[in-house]
Parts: C-alpha cells; structure tokens; sequence
C-alpha cells in the first residue's frame, strides 16, 4: 500500500453539514470576523516563515477573483490573490459602478503537503475590498498590478455578475432569501417555491436521434441540506440515454423566476429520442431534508439553533417536441444523426488468397456516434467476408456525444486477380441544416496473388462454384419449327387402325398356320395307319420271292418293308432315316429294350444278307417270319 | 410435273424464310433488350405463322423481361404443354415460380414419378414406342403361338411376359401425355391477386371468400359454369391444392 499522507493547513473553513453537497468557500463579510482572521494571523505569519525556509518553489501568480453570489444592494468582496511571493504597491483600481466601502484588508494563508516525503508549500497573499453594488448587471473588475521583487505582476480583468435581488410580495411576509440566512426560520413554512427540482431540456424540438441535454437541476434557497434522498428515479420514457457524470456541488446563486437560489446540477444526460411525437422526462421525486434556524430567547441575547424539516419535492416534468427525419430517407441511410466524417484504411493492397486482410472505417464525429451501426460494405463475392469487430470511444462534449467508431472488416480472398473494393458512401442526417449529408470513404483496388493454399482445400475439400446471381435461362435462337396446326398421332384414325391390323395380321398368321398343321397332322396320321398295310404288301412281295428262290429280291423286299413300316409309323422323313438314331425314335415310341434290339438285329441281318456275300444265319423263311412278328410286335405297342 | 414440284418447293422455302425472319426478329430485339418489341414480334409470329414450344418459351422470357411475371409463366407452361420435353423452359418456370414463391406443394412421389416419366418424351414419341411395343408383344406372341420349336416358344414366351406389361404402360402413358397436352384445364391468374370464392360469383360477405391466391399461381380447372349474377360472366370451379375447390372468374385467369 502507497503511503499517503497530507497536511493540509488552510485559512478557510470547511462547510458544515451534509456530505453530497459542497457548499463553496464562505464568504465572510462583516468587519467583526475581519478582525478575528487578523488575530489568527498572528500565529499564521510564524508558520508562514518558517516553511518558506525549505525554499519557495512555487509558481508565483497574481489573480483577481471575482465575487459569487452578488445581488444588488448586498456587499460583496473583490480579492486580488497573491500566490507565493511577497509584493508591494498593489494597484487595483475600484470596480466601476460599484462603490467601495472597506479596503483593502490583507490576509496571509499557507499551506504545506507531504506527499510520499516530499514536502511541498505554497502561501497566498489576499487584498480584500468590500463593495457594494446597487444595480444588476454584468460589471468587470479592472486590471490590477503589483511589485514582486522588482517586477510588475499583472493581474487580469475579470467580469462577474449582480444578480437582481428577490421580488418581495408585500403580502407575504414568511418569504426566506437564499442570501439571508437568518430569514430561514422554523416559524416560516417552507414553500414549492422555496426548493424545487427542475429538468432543463436544451431544446424543445429535436429530431429523431438528435442529441438533447437534460439536466436535472435543484433550485434551493436553504443551503444547509442535511440528507438528500431520492424516492422515485428519473423516467426518460423513448430515448437513449447516455449518463453524464457530475459531481453535485452547490453552485453560485442564479435568479430563477425573480428570485434568487442556489442551484446544484443534480445530474445531466444526453438524451437521444427514439419515438416521434411530444416526449415526456420526469425529474423523479426526492426527499430533502434541510435546516431552519430556530431563535432562542436568552434573557438578554439570543442564539440560534438549527432545526431539521424534511420536505418532499415533487415530480417535476419536461416535454419534448420529437419530428420524424425527413422522408424518403437516401439509400443507405442508417440512423446516424449529427455530424460526421469518415475515413477507410486497408491493411494492404497486395493481398494473397487464403491470407486474412483488415479493412476498417473510422467515423469521427458528433451526434449518436455510441449507436452507430457498422458500415456494411459491397466487398468482392470472392472475398470471405466475417463480421466486424466494432469499436466506440465516444465522450460527451457540450450537449451532445464526440467520438470515433470504428468497424473492422476482417476478410480472406478466395481467388486471384485484381479487385475493386468499391468506395463507401455513409449518410447521416444533419439536425442543423435539417438535410442528409453525404460522406464518401475511400475504395481500393486490391491486387490478389496466389497463396497457399488452406488446409481445407488440401484435404480435398474444393468448394463448388457459387452462383452470384441467377437467372432465367436464354432464349431459343434459330428454327423454331413453327405450325399452325399440333397434331398427335395418337388422335390419328390410322395409328388406331395399325394396331387393329397388326392383331389381324397375327391371327390370320395362326389361322392359316393352324390349318396347315392340321392338314399335315392328317397325313402323318394316314402314314402310321397306313404303315401296317404297306408293309404287308412289301411282306407279300417278299414272301413271293422266297417261292421263287430270288433271294437278293427278297431281301430287298424285306428290307423296304421294315425301313418303310418304321419311317411311316415312327413319322421319320427318309434323309434321316438311319440306323443310328432308330434305337432312339423307338424308345420315344415306347418300344420295349427286347424289341428294339430284335428290330435292330433283325435289320443287321437283313442287310447283312442283302449287301455282303455271307449267308445269314437264319433261312429266309425264318427272316421273314421274324419281320411279321417284329412288324405285329410293333403294332401291339399301343 | 417437275415444275410444279419446283414452284411448290419454293413458295414453302419461302414461308419458312418468313415465318423465321419475323421469329428471328423477335429474337434480336430480345438481344438488343427492347423486350417490348420482341413480345410484340413473337406474338405476331405466332399470329401469322403458327406457334411451337420455342416461341412461346421465348415470349415467356420477354414477358419475365418486363416483369409481366403472370404472362411469362403462362408462356412457359404453353411451352411445355407443346413439348414436355423442353427443358429450358421447366427450369425457367422454375426459377420463376421460386423467385417469386409460386411453387406448388410437393406431390406424392408416385405421382410424381409418373409425370416425370410423361413429361420425359413427346407425346408422338410415346405413341410411337407404344406401337412398337405392341409391336414387339405380337411377335412374341406369334413366336409362342406359331412356332413349334420349343426354344423359340421360350423365347416368345418369355419376351411376351415382359413386353405385355410394357405395352400396357406405353400405351397409358401415351393417352395420359396426349391428355396433357390437349387438355385446357390449366390456368394461370393473371391479375395481382385473385379472389377465390366458395360460390360461382364475386364473394359478397367474408364467408364467401375462400382463397386469395397470387399473381402467376396455377389453378386446375374442374367444371365451369355461366354466373347469372355477372352478366353470363363465365366462373370456373378450381381445385386448390388437395380436395379443396373453389370458384374463379373467368376474368382473373388464362387458360394455358
């Protein structure tokens, strides 16, 4: 912890009383304290030389301070301070149209501070004068001059005011002055008139958004104010506020209405509306409690002793005329009311892909810069573009906001080439000149070389192209096969018809194919039946031949008929009849294994007989027996 | 006999130059942006030499040009009505229909696979695929029926089972393409909002107003009927979405 310590040693006095409000330096002016400050300073000059031993260091001044609370026909005093030097042959030339009742009176004050061990003293010297003025007004305290060391210190004119004394109503007589405490008694009641809070609005029309300065004000002519609460807050019903930070203090008098107060500024906003139409701010209510003096009777003098009242002040309203910003507002537009300037800055022009660049907008200026929204730029659509990081460092200065806003665009090129960063146009209203002003703010041209490529990219991630805009497609240019008329074929008759004849077509192929195959299906029937027969008449040709020892003819007979009776019955057209494949047909005919194998030794022998010099086993008589009962055999299957 | 041919040749060359030349002229005022000029061109084209689906996707394009987006949308769907298969004007329906929030609610997915496979050839082709089919189905039949080799009455057999089914469905799919494209049941309104009331006349208390529907929406036709209120003004009966239906004047809609 920093070691703090100050000792402070000063002539004045400290206000008595309440802790929020600070009651400015006394002014003492009767001649009866005049002299105690003398005896005091007895003591005080000892003091005085002995730290002006450690070397006077200070800056050496001469100032006139004006007088506070003047009203005509009051005294008042001028004093011509002189800070740590000793001077000689003041000449302060009298106020003019003030006359001087007193003066000049010097008082010595000396202060010392140590400050972390080191030591540090400054003294003053004061010339008073004791004025007194009789009319209001504004009136200047000429220049004054003194010796210090040989040289000529001047002092500078200064100017204060005398305030014109309370209207008195003859009929009142419990009315209390600001200035004269002892009018403050318990036996008179303290009046709506007698302490009251204001709310001072700067104008009484505004724009929308257009900055007003309220300030909530405390006229009083008690000044000895013991507690101070507030019981119900401000209301600021449609506006944005922005609070004021004031040290209450209670301020020189001000003539309100005729009469004479001491005035603390309670609290000060600036007020931005946000509604059209009659706006109302409250003051809020508060209670004060503040002090009478009440006389006591003491025999032969009297002393007074303060009395605490407590009063409850009431709400106190203000209204406001809002009217609507001008209509149509300008294309971009965006609630910004006052007075501003703008101004772009562009990290670098030589940018790479997938390399962030920073591209920020300053608005510099009065009015509601704290609710500015962010510029929003036409960036390239090749740029990824993230959301502004948006800064604000406003204060207020008179009655409205000063500052600067900042937005910083942060955005990332996706492609090479060389782009357009379009110049911005901020528009805001001016309530002074009631019109929009427009600001431009650079643009740049932005040169993008290839950088390397982004992770995502690398992971084979490529991103589709992305349509900027779309649109319909164009339209059909060259032949356009106009016609009058839109046919279907399928209305056409003949499509129908096609259909019928094709269906005609396939029946009349069955029909004709049907009858056809029943014709042959006739004449392979007669075949099988009649396949019995021709073999008899081939076994009668051959039984002749036996009678007549012909045995080559025979055999041949025997031959015709078996082959013939097996290519009938068995429907074998002739080119296939073969050996080969007689074994198969008569398996499908149903022919047992033991027939098919005598039919085809039967044949073996047959041929074996007809075509080869060696004689058969078996006599022709036996052959041809054998071929009857294989013929009947075959016959039988059925 | 030649010459005759010749002449013939020629003054069919000759209309086709002409018929072009007005169409083509459309074309380059649309090119040169007097979309104006082009509709006014397309239109008389379509007057004088007959229309198709490319002139009326392209008056569609001129109506959307000048923001007559009901026109446009009209336009594209006689566009498509000509030939379902003309895909640039069912993607520039829609774009319109979603810029400007005229889609109309999804289908069921049978539904609308089988428009899609109509809208997937002229309506001569599907007459013509299912002649072939048919076709086809014959000889397999005649394969199975006539022939007495076993193979072929597999083949013909087989091939018939699958052919038969296709047929059926070309053929379907042939009538209802054909539907389609001569049916005057579409509508498109063609005023900035219209007023569908519950009965056939222009609703008189709020309980007759059934739905507001926006410019360039498609309405299906039903029943039409002559008001005896509105001076025999005609009133059709739409379907709006699903099952509801409502009333329409005659004067708030164009037929497609």
């Amino acid at each position: 912890m920093k070691k703090n310590r100050g000792s402070s040693l000063e002539e004045s006095s400290t206000n008595p009383g309440n802790i929020t409000l600070r009651a400015p330096a006394k002014v003492i002016d009767s001649p009866l304290q005049l002299n105690d400050i003398f005896m005091r300073l007895k003591y005080l000059y000892f003091i005085f030389f002995l730290f002006s031993l450690f070397g006077a260091n200070a800056q050496v001044s001469f100032n006139i301070i004006p007088p506070r609370d003047v009203v005509a026909g009051q005294q008042f005093r001028v004093v011509y301070r002189l800070s740590n030097a000793q001077g000689s042959s003041l000449n302060a030339p009298t106020v003019p149209g003030c006359t001087l009742r007193f003066g000049p009176s010097t008082s010595t004050s000396m202060s010392t501070q140590i400050i972390n061990g080191q030591t540090s003293t400054s003294s003053s010297i004061d010339y008073s004068y004791v004025y007194i003025a009789d009319k209001e007004g504004e009136y200047t305290i000429p220049t004054a001059t003194i010796n210090v060391d040989g040289k000529t210190l001047t002092a500078d004119a200064k100017k204060f005011r005398v305030l014109p004394p309370d209207k008195t109503n003859p009929n009142d007589r419990s009315q209390v002055s600001a200035t004269d405490r002892n009018s403050q008694t318990v036996d008179r009641p303290i009046g709506k008139d007698d302490i009251f809070v204001r709310v001072i609005l700067n104008k009484s029309s505004a724009f929308e958004n257009e900055a007003i300065e309220c300030t909530l004000k405390l006229y009083t002519k008690y000044e000895a104010i013991s507690s101070f609460n507030a019981t119900s807050t401000p209301t600021y019903e449609g506006f944005l506020v922005e609070d004021v930070p004031v040290q209450a203090e209670l301020n020189a008098l001000e003539n309100y209405n005729g009469q004479n107060y001491r005035t603390a500024v309670l609290r000060r906003y600036i007020l931005y509306p946000q509604k059209t139409g009659s706006l109302t701010v409250t003051s809020g209510s508060y209670d004060i409690v503040v002090q009478q003096l009440e006389r006591i009777n003491q025999g032969y003098f009297y002393y007074t002793r303060p009395i605490e009242k407590q009063v409850r002040l009431s709400e106190y309203t203000a209204k406001v005329n809002v009217k609507p910003l001008p209509s149509p507002a300008p294309a971009g537009f965006d609630g910004a009311v006052g007075k501003f300037t703008i101004s772009s800055q562009l990290s670098s022009t030589e940018l790479k892909t997938n390399e962030a660049a920073i591209l920020t907008y300053t608005i510099d200026g009065t009015g509601n810069i704290k609710f500015l929204k962010d510029p929003n730029p036409t960036l390239p659509t090749e740029f990824e573009l993230y959301n502004p990081s948006h800064d604000v460092t406003a204060k207020v200065a008179g009655a409205n906001m000063t500052g600067r806003m900042t937005s910083e665009f942060t955005f990332v090129p996706q492609y090479p080439g060389t782009f357009e960063i379009p110049s911005y146009d901020f528009v805001y209203f001016n309530p002074s000149t009631a019109a929009y002003e427009t600001v431009k703010a650079d643009g740049f041209t932005v040169n993008v070389a290839k950088g390397a490529s982004s992770p995502s990219q690398n992971a084979g991630e490529t991103p589709g192209l992305k349509a900027n805009n779309t649109d319909i497609r164009h339209i059909h240019q060259g032949e356009k096969n106009l016609s009058k008329q839109h046919s279907y074929i399928i209305e056409s008759p003949i499509y129908w018809i096609t259909f019928a004849v094709l269906t005609l077509i396939l029946i009349t192929l069955a029909i004709i194919l049907s009858h056809h195959n029943k014709k042959r299906a006739d004449v392979d029937r007669m075949r099988v039946t009649k396949a019995n027969k021709v073999a008899r008449r081939h076994l009668r040709v051959a039984e002749k031949q036996i009678s007549s020892n012909n045995t080559e003819a025979f055999y041949e007979a025997l031959l015709k008929a078996l082959w013939g009776y097996l290519g009938d019955k068995l429907n074998i057209p002739a080119s296939e009849l073969v050996r080969g494949n007689i074994a198969e047909k008569l398996t499908e005919y149903g022919a047992s294994e033991g027939l098919i194998s005598e039919t085809l030794s039967l044949i073996d022998d047959c041929e074996m007989a007809r075509y080869t010099p060696n004689a058969p086993e078996l006599a022709p008589k036996q052959l041809y027996n054998k071929a009857t009962d294989v013929i009947n055999q075959l016959e039988a299957v059925k | 006999m030649k010459r005759i041919i010749l002449s013939i040749l020629s003054i069919i060359s000759v209309l086709v130059a002409e018929s072009s030349s007005i169409a083509n002229q459309g074309d380059q005022a649309y090119n040169e942006g007097r979309f104006e000029e082009a509709i006014r061109l397309y239109q008389s084209s379509a007057q004088n030499e007959g229309t198709s689906s490319w002139l009326y996707y392209n008056l569609g394009n001129a109506y959307y040009r000048t923001d007559s987006i009901a026109k446009a949308i009209l336009n594209y769907e006689r566009a498509l009505k000509l030939d379902p298969t003309n895909d640039n004007a069912r993607v520039n329906l829609e774009f319109v229909n979603s810029r400007f929030n005229l889609s109309r609610p999804s289908e069921s997915a049978t539904t609308a696979f089988i428009s899609r496979l109509t809208n997937s050839m002229h309506p001569n082709t599907w007459a013509i695929t299912a002649l072939i089919m048919f076709t086809l189905t014959l000889i397999a039949a005649a394969c199975y029926f006539l022939l007495s080799k076993p193979l072929f009455r597999k083949i013909g057999f087989f091939s018939g089972l699958v052919l038969l089914p296709l047929t059926i469905a070309s053929i379907a799919l042939a009538l209802n393409a054909h539907s389609r494209a001569t049916s005057n049941n579409g509508a498109i309104v063609t005023i900035p909002s219209a007023q569908l009331s519950t009965v056939p006349s222009r609703p008189l208390t709020p309980s007759q107003q059934a739905f507001t529907v926006p410019e360039g929406y498609r309405l299906e036709i039903v029943d039409s009927i002559a008001s005896t209120i509105d001076n025999g003004l005609i009133w059709y009966e739409v379907k709006v979405e699903d099952d509801s239906r409502a009333w329409v004047s005659s004067a708030d809609v164009e037929i497609i």
